[in-house]
């Protein structure tokens, strides 16, 4: 498995890293903390779209507000860094505005499950042809570490001082229940199988939705006994790959195993290939 | 001193009332068009529960021979089809002893609010003359009653009402045809209480609502997406808009929310495409935010605000002015923005087609206030021709030495990067910015970024659009939105009674034309500004950007009625016997 922290990238040498090039030298170096997951899903992003041979004038990069929201202005594409909760309505717009593009949404867990959440549910139920990476981190980190809705019961953070008394979301489930054609999680660590599943939703049309679950050592961990490391050690250690599994089963357990993999891949009619049809349907009609 | 003033205007109202399913509308709807055969110009305004489906409901005509765009101060005539819940009308139907009542024999006694007029009442067998037609209906023989009562032929009468109702089968439209002629005729022995010019040549009269107006006005501005949630009573514009972006290759989207519907107006138009939605009061509160974003990252979009009742869920049916503190100060931060409010029903097609233009050259929001009257109410119009502005959105690589998508210009604009562009790649963001887009909290990028988005609309020149003016005179009558139409009328009226009145109805809100707007109130000598909302918000905003005079008035009053002509009058009167 490769792991490869943000650290680790940005800091590879005099030569530079391999994927400079994608990214916008005078915002470097990023606002993320030492050990934070987000890096590493970024490198696995422009991987993909390098692999993947996505033209660059084709791709379109979209985020909200949070950890995660600033990755759309450190590449070196067109993107745009909306609102809180807001980039899929806006990224929806834009895809419709411009089919031919790529359009992908980098976010957090907050901003797309939280105050996005209606957003979400309605994107994967259109099927509207977007890519959405989430980056899920257990708490709202640029704010300083409050209690989200992926906070799992029990956990600290600084507006559940004495351990979180809410249900948290299954996102997976969520997601799948709505209508995502693509629906996977992985550990931000594991660069290669979270590069190769972006990949495959590139190639995908309709929605997709993968949950990266990532460290957040100085705003999660920290106040939960799992210092520096030692999150994503446990994050490693409790992660097992259960390709295919029924969403309904994974959501992510206070103990025990923590399901990843690919767990929703099939074909539905997406909102593009519906406004199609229904186009020809009535130049048919016209003519 | 308080005169009847509508005797001056040569025009004839007419309202049809009845209980849900009575039919009232359709009539009122099948003699407006009537009138617009005739060569007549009209404007129709329908009046419906509070509860928007079902329940009764009141069609109010007004038709004349010059064109027209509010309502009379009283009724002419007035048709019950029933009488009942009238008592829930009887406010916006106000009558003179010189009106006319007609009511169905078989429908019982008038109600005492309506015998208090002391109006003519005249009882004719409306639903036995239906009854007597398989297939016939009051409201059927109500038309023909109103038709020879407003002056109408009857053979194109029926020609009308056939193409009306032609979708709803050859029998139902003949057994209609059948009661409007008995309608008709039933009143032949009476004199008709209005006669039309024989028809001049001209071309064909528009019967058009604003709420089609706007989106005409949007589509011809060069819009191509929509996205919306439906609100009362913005949402019939989506209804016309949505087969007709269809056929130009645009698209509309319905959306969860408003906050959906405006961001994804700011990703159409990041993408390119100009984009606009329609919503009311609490989907404009709704969207506040993402107007700021669109303020900030210079994303031009536009808004249509068909203003009812509020605060709150208020009065849905009901037209009010009382958004305009919403669509200037709505955003946080320093957000400078375009505000515009459309003058009649046919101006709803200009406003929107110059508001999208002006959204688009500037790089900002437009936010254009009409309200329940101007959107839902029907006009018999001269047609609206497109105005074809050059204004257009600069866009692509400007400058050799590099892209700076945020770069500070003279004129205050710089140019958009598109998508695929790859020259002008950027992140527009909602952080504040350097020139080059690059987020930035340093001492000088802030200011000179918000300069830079005054600036751009500050220094603009909008042309003679930007105001409406009639008249010469002492007597100063500033207004905005759809309360023009009565504060022209008012003026027209006071003129005839000697006092000389100048108009001035603003169609451009913000930015405020201040230095050229003071130049023109300055010879005035009582200055009134007339609006439809409680707390005279357009007065204090003229204030509070210093173009009033300390003496200068307020005539403000909420909706749910509109102002009608003669109350300004009578208010003006009234302030100078003070
Ligand atoms: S607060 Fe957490 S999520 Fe945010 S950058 Fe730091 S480690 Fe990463």
């Amino acid at each position: 498995m490769t792991v490869l922290t943000s650290q680790a990238a940005m800091t590879a040498g005099d030569a530079g890293h391999p994927l400079d090039p994608e990214l916008r030298e005078g915002r470097i170096p990023h606002i993320w903390c030492p050990g934070c997951g987000i890096g590493s899903v970024m490198q696995a992003f422009l991987e993909a779209v390098d692999t993947f041979q996505l033209e660059r004038n084709r791709l379109a990069v979209v985020s909200g507000i949070g950890c995660t929201g600033r990755v759309a202005g450190y590449l070196k594409a067109d993107s745009f860094h909306t609102t809180h909760g807001r980039p899929i309505p806006f990224a929806t717009g834009l895809k419709l505005a411009r089919p031919e593009l790529h359009v992908n949404v980098l976010s957090g867990d907050g901003d797309l499950a939280a105050i996005g959440g209606n957003h979400l549910i309605h994107a994967a139920r259109r099927n509207i042809d977007l890519n959405v990476v989430c980056i899920n981190n257990f708490n709202y980190g640029m704010t300083g570490g409050q209690v989200g809705p992926t906070t799992p019961l029990g956990a600290k953070t600084t507006t559940s001082p004495f351990g979180c008394h809410e249900h948290p979301f299954n996102l997976v489930d969520l997601v799948a229940s709505c209508g995502a054609v693509y629906v996977a999680r992985w550990l931000s660590m594991d660069v290669r199988r979270l590069r190769r599943s972006i990949e495959e939703s590139f190639s995908k049309t309709g929605f997709t939705f993968i949950e990266v679950l990532a460290p957040c050592p100085v705003n999660f961990g920290r106040r939960n006994q799992l210092d520096e490391a030692a999150q994503g050690r446990m994050l490693v250690e409790r992660s097992e790959i259960r390709n295919g599994a029924d969403t309904r089963e994974v959501a992510i357990p206070d103990e025990g195993p923590i399901v990843c993999g690919k767990f929703v891949d099939h074909e539905r009619p997406s909102y593009l290939q519906l406004l199609e049809g229904l186009r020809a349907r009535l130049q048919e009609h016209s003519t | 001193m308080t005169v009847d003033s509508s005797t001056e205007t040569l025009s004839l109202s007419v309202a049809i009332t009845g209980s849900g399913g009575s039919g009232a509308i359709t009539c009122g709807l099948i003699l407006l068009e009537a009138v617009a055969a005739a060569g007549l110009y009209g404007l129709m305004s329908r009046s419906l529960g509070p509860q928007i489906r079902g329940g009764e409901s009141a069609a109010m005509l007004r038709i004349a021979r010059e064109p027209i765009d509010c309502l009379d101060d009283r009724f002419d005539l007035l048709i019950g089809l029933d009488w009942l819940n009238l008592e829930r009308f009887a406010d916006e139907l106000p009558l003179v002893p010189d009106s006319l009542i007609v009511t169905d024999t078989g429908k019982g006694r008038l109600p005492d609010c309506l015998l208090a007029s002391r109006a003519e009442v005249l009882a004719l067998p409306v639903k036995q003359l239906a009854d007597e037609i398989t297939g016939g209906r009051s409201n059927m023989v109500a038309l023909g009653i109103a038709a020879f009562l407003c002056g109408l032929d009857l053979n194109s009468l029926l020609v009308v009402t056939r193409r009306q109702l032609a979708d709803k089968g050859e029998k139902t439209s003949e057994a209609s045809a059948l009661c409007v002629a008995r309608g008709f005729r039933a009143v032949q022995n009476r004199a008709r209480l209005f006669r039309p010019y024989p028809a001049e040549d001209k071309p064909p009269l528009w019967n058009i609502s604003g709420n089609e107006a706007c989106g005409l006005g949007g589509l011809r501005g060069g819009i191509r997406f929509v996205a919306a949630y439906p609100i009362t009573p913005a949402s019939d514009m989506l209804e016309w808009l949505s087969p007709r972006l269809e056929e130009v290759g645009g698209s509309l989207l319905q959306a969860e929310d408003e906050l959906a519907s405006v961001n994804m107006l700011i990703g159409a138009s990041f993408g390119g495409v100009p984009a606009m939605t329609a919503t009311s009061g609490p989907g404009l509160s709704l969207m506040a935010e993402g107007l700021g974003l669109a303020v900030a990252s210079e994303t031009p979009l536009v808004v249509i605000n068909v203003t009812r009742g509020g605060p709150s869920t208020g009065i849905p049916t009901k037209s009010e002015q009382s958004d305009l503190n919403l669509a200037v100060f709505g955003m946080h931060g320093d957000a400078p923005h375009l505000v515009l409010a459309p003058l009649s029903i046919r101006d709803c097609a200009f406003t929107t087609e110059w508001a999208v233009r002006l959204a688009e050259a500037l790089q900002t929001v437009a936010i254009v206030l009409t309200d329940q009257f101007l959107g839902q109410n029907r006009g018999i119009t001269d047609p609206a021709h497109s105005a074809k502005f050059e204004l257009r959105r600069k866009t692509g690589l400007q400058n050799e030495d590099g892209y700076r998508r945020y770069a500070i210009a003279e004129d205050g604009l710089s140019s958009m990067g598109i998508p695929g562009m790859p020259e002008c790649i950027y992140t527009a963001d909602g952080l504040e910015h350097d020139e080059q887009g690059v987020p930035s909290n340093l001492t000088s990028d802030h200011p000179a970024q918000l300069a830079k988005r005054l600036h751009k609309l500050t220094c603009f020149d909008y042309g003679p659009h930007w105001l409406e003016i009639q008249g010469e005179g002492d007597v100063c009558l500033l207004t905005w939105g759809s309360t023009a139409a009565a504060v022209f009328e008012a003026a027209r009226r006071l003129r005839t009674q000697r006092i000389d009145t100048r108009v001035i109805a603003l169609r451009l809100l913000a930015p405020l034309q201040r230095e050229a707007l003071r130049d023109l109130l300055r010879p005035a000598m009582r200055i009134l500004v007339v609006e439809l909302n409680h707390q005279a918000q357009c007065f204090h905003y003229l204030h509070a950007q210093q173009v009033l005079p300390e003496d200068a008035g307020s005539l403000a009053r909420p909706g749910p009625i509109p102002w009608r002509p003669g109350e300004i009058v009578n208010q003006v009167l009234e302030s100078q016997d003070r």
